[in-house]
């Protein structure tokens, strides 16, 4: 570690040392006996399956837990060489630098220029040194420094916390799921600030579920199961972990249409979200709808399933009746918590649930008979968004539209939503349309490709555009 | 919050004064004429100060909260007189907060951090601010979830309507509040150091002190001609 070019260090960046949490005496352990190192120069990705303490352990390094939300800790926390165990997340901000999930309630300001500049001020940098670092920072994130915050999709948000925290130049750096809304674009560019960080000296610890898109920009991997880690010697060990995402292509014409866009404009915020779009959903098809952060493709998704009325142009809708809509097209959020509500995961799913038996079925094919008796807030996101489209399936509806259903899930989680998805698909002819930013998603669960750009849609086609998009994002970037 | 925010604000501290100063001052003059000629002044004032949009998108709610409520104490007491004085004494509140709402909150975080105000003061602020847009935004989006899960704004389902739309806003409000705790701690906002820098130094200018000479003279005209 010492060679590497102006910045030797003698000490780890994260040690780790007999690290145990619980949330309460009596609660089991969430995390047994963690033993793990960082050094500088290093880049390290964790994986795990949803709901087994990986969020737990990024917020015991920043020391959110157990200094702001309580619980019980055991063990060392050591950072830069510093026992940092009884400091404040406030505190323990000087070595590390935290880029947490949920983004959009994370961001503070105004403007784009303003939320970068406030861990700089914080940190009590120079006019000078801020003014040089945001525009650096947000140059390399393609960001607009003068854009108001509030207007920005889900991806681009993600993309100003981690540019907010890259300027306040810690060495130290910890992202809990980085990747989950960004577009492939996006990904692979602040995978290459990553490894440039790293050449000069940074450590990062990733915490990620796409595992398989950033393999080989890491150094190391590691694993967490029931609260144990398992740190690899050798990095590809942790493949035998991630199951083999299965392509279901098939060829074929849909007929009967459902949905009729025509010229559909929707302005939002003086900004126009979506515009002149024409598109037709038949009945029976899966329709991935892709595009870079920004794009209109969530905005897209809502004025489809009549979330938003469109401020010009016409929907026409065939075979559904409208006083039922909202009982047979069933939408997942982006964010689960906003659609989960009663006081147990089995009555969450029961509450419109077409039957004991159906219901029963999905409690099965969702893997969701252990938290039954749980409150669905207490679960972890990526269990969260399962329970989400259990629900929704659970209404049997003959349209899903699901936005961004792969955050938050592991590979086995979202085998097994694709598995339910395709069987209803296959058997009752449901409708699916995705917006995501997830190759393995696209590649796998679609029959057409709409691709937009804009607002605008700029091409349709089958399965293979989706390679083309994604390739195609790849080679603009280089 | 940002459609209220004017080209060039007053100095922060300026306007944070002038408004709690004029919403005083207008509160005193209730009762009489004069009011109205402080609600004029204050209209030309402004209009050469660019703060003449902010005005005018604050005046309809107001307006209309005055009409309400003046309605209301015209039905009570049966007399049209106080109802006036009511209805002016709401859009009071309009013309005095105006320069406030015009100002960009980070303005009055930087004027704080300036003069050393404390940090928890500035916390305050930064959160209260931060908090009420995304709190509308918030309620949207679980009315828009309520629909996708089925429910129906309908007496025949409050109960559900209750838990799908207080729940989750309540789930959302703790967890939007401690989130934005975390947030702001993890970037290094601590109540107990001391030093911070500016990014953008907010200065007191030539404008800022004709704006507050003017104010002066206009509450002196007001008392003296009203």
């Amino acid at each position: 570690m010492d060679k590497i070019k102006g910045f030797a260090k003698k000490s780890s960046a994260i040690e780790l040392c007999n690290l145990s949490f619980r949330f309460a005496n009596e609660s089991p352990p969430v995390l047994k006996n963690i033993n793990l190192t960082l050094q500088y120069g290093e880049i390290m990705v964790l994986g795990g399956l949803s709901g087994e303490g990986k969020s737990t352990l990024v917020s015991m390094i920043s020391g959110i837990l157990p200094h702001m939300m309580g619980g019980i800790a055991e063990g060392q926390v050591h950072l830069d060489g510093q026992d940092v165990t009884n400091l404040k997340p406030g505190e323990r901000s000087r070595y590390l630098g935290s880029v947490l999930q949920n983004a959009e309630n994370q961001i503070i300001h105004q403007k784009v220029e303003d939320e970068l500049a406030f861990g700089c001020e914080n940190r009590n940098f120079s006019p000078e040194i801020i003014e040089e670092e945001i525009h650096e920072k947000a140059g390399l994130l393609h960001l607009n420094l003068s854009s108001q915050t509030r207007k920005l999709s889900g991806g681009e948000m993600q993309r100003v916390i981690t540019a907010a925290i890259l300027c306040m130049k810690q060495r130290i750096l910890l992202f809990d799921e980085p990747f989950a809304h960004l577009d492939f674009d996006g990904m692979k560019t602040l995978l290459s600030l990553l490894n440039r960080l790293k050449n000069k000296g940074y450590a990062i610890l990733i915490v990620e579920h796409r595992i398989e898109e950033i393999f080989d920009q890491v150094d190391r991997t590691a694993w967490l199961e029931q609260g144990n880690l398992e740190v690899f010697e050798e990095k590809k060990e942790i493949l035998k972990h991630l199951p083999v995402f299965q392509t279901y292509r098939r060829t074929g014409q849909f007929l009967n249409p459902l949905i009729v866009f025509q010229n559909v404009t929707m302005e939002l915020d003086r900004h126009e979200a979506l515009n002149d779009v024409d598109l037709t959903l038949y009945h029976g098809e899966r329709l991935m709808i892709l595009g870079d952060n920004g794009s209109g493709k969530t905005t897209l998704l809502k004025v489809m399933g009549r979330l938003l009325k469109p401020t010009g142009g016409r929907v026409c809708v065939k075979g559904i009746n409208e006083k039922e809509w909202f009982n047979q097209v069933g939408m997942i959020f982006q964010n689960p918590n906003y659609q989960l509500f009663m006081p147990t995961v089995y009555e969450e799913i029961a509450l419109k649930g077409k039957g004991e038996k159906l219901i029963r079925e999905i409690i099965e094919a969702f893997q969701l008979k252990e938290l039954l008796d749980r409150h669905p807030q207490s679960l972890s996101e990526g269990q969260k968004r399962r329970l989400t489209i259990a629900a929704v399936m659970a209404m049997d509806p003959e349209i899903v539209l699901l936005d961004e259903p792969t955050v938050g899930q592991d590979g086995r989680g979202l085998e097994m939503i694709a598995e339910y998805l395709l069987k209803q698909n296959r058997e009752k002819q449901i409708t699916i349309v995705t917006a995501t930013h997830d190759q393995r998603w696209a590649k796998s669960m679609a029959d057409r490709i709409l691709w937009i750009k804009d607002g605008s849609v700029y091409k349709v086609g089958n399965a293979a555009l989706g390679d083309n998009f994604f390739r195609q994002t790849e080679k603009n970037r280089e | 919050m940002e459609t209220f925010h004017v080209k060039k604000p007053i100095y922060p501290l300026v306007s944070f004064l002038f408004s709690i100063i004029i919403f005083a001052f207008g509160l005193f003059l209730a009762k009489e004429i004069a009011l109205i000629y402080l609600f004029l002044g204050l209209t030309l004032l402004y209009s050469a100060f660019g703060h003449l949009k902010t005005l005018l998108k604050l005046l309809p709610p107001f307006a209309l909260i005055g009409l309400l409520v003046g309605s209301g104490v015209w039905l009570t007491s049966g007399d049209y007189l106080p109802a006036i004085q009511t209805f002016g004494r709401i859009l009071l509140l309009a013309f005095s907060s105006t320069p406030m709402v015009g100002t960009p909150p980070i303005n009055l975080l930087r004027v704080f951090a300036q003069w050393g105000f404390p940090k928890v003061l500035s916390l305050g602020v930064l959160i209260t601010l931060r908090f009420i847009p995304l709190l509308i935004a918030e309620m949207k989006q679980i009315v828009h979830a309520m629909k996708t899960r089925g429910i129906r704004f309908g007496v025949k389902e409050r109960r559900t309507l209750y838990r799908g739309f207080m729940i989750p806003l309540l789930i959302r409000i703790v967890g939007m509040s401690d989130t934005m705790a975390i947030s702001v701690e993890t970037r290094g906002f601590s109540v107990e150091e001391k030093k911070q820098s500016v990014y953008r130094r907010i200065r007191f200018s030539l404008r800022d002190f004709i704006y507050t000479i003017l104010t002066i003279l206009l509450m002196i005209g007001v008392l003296i001609y009203g």
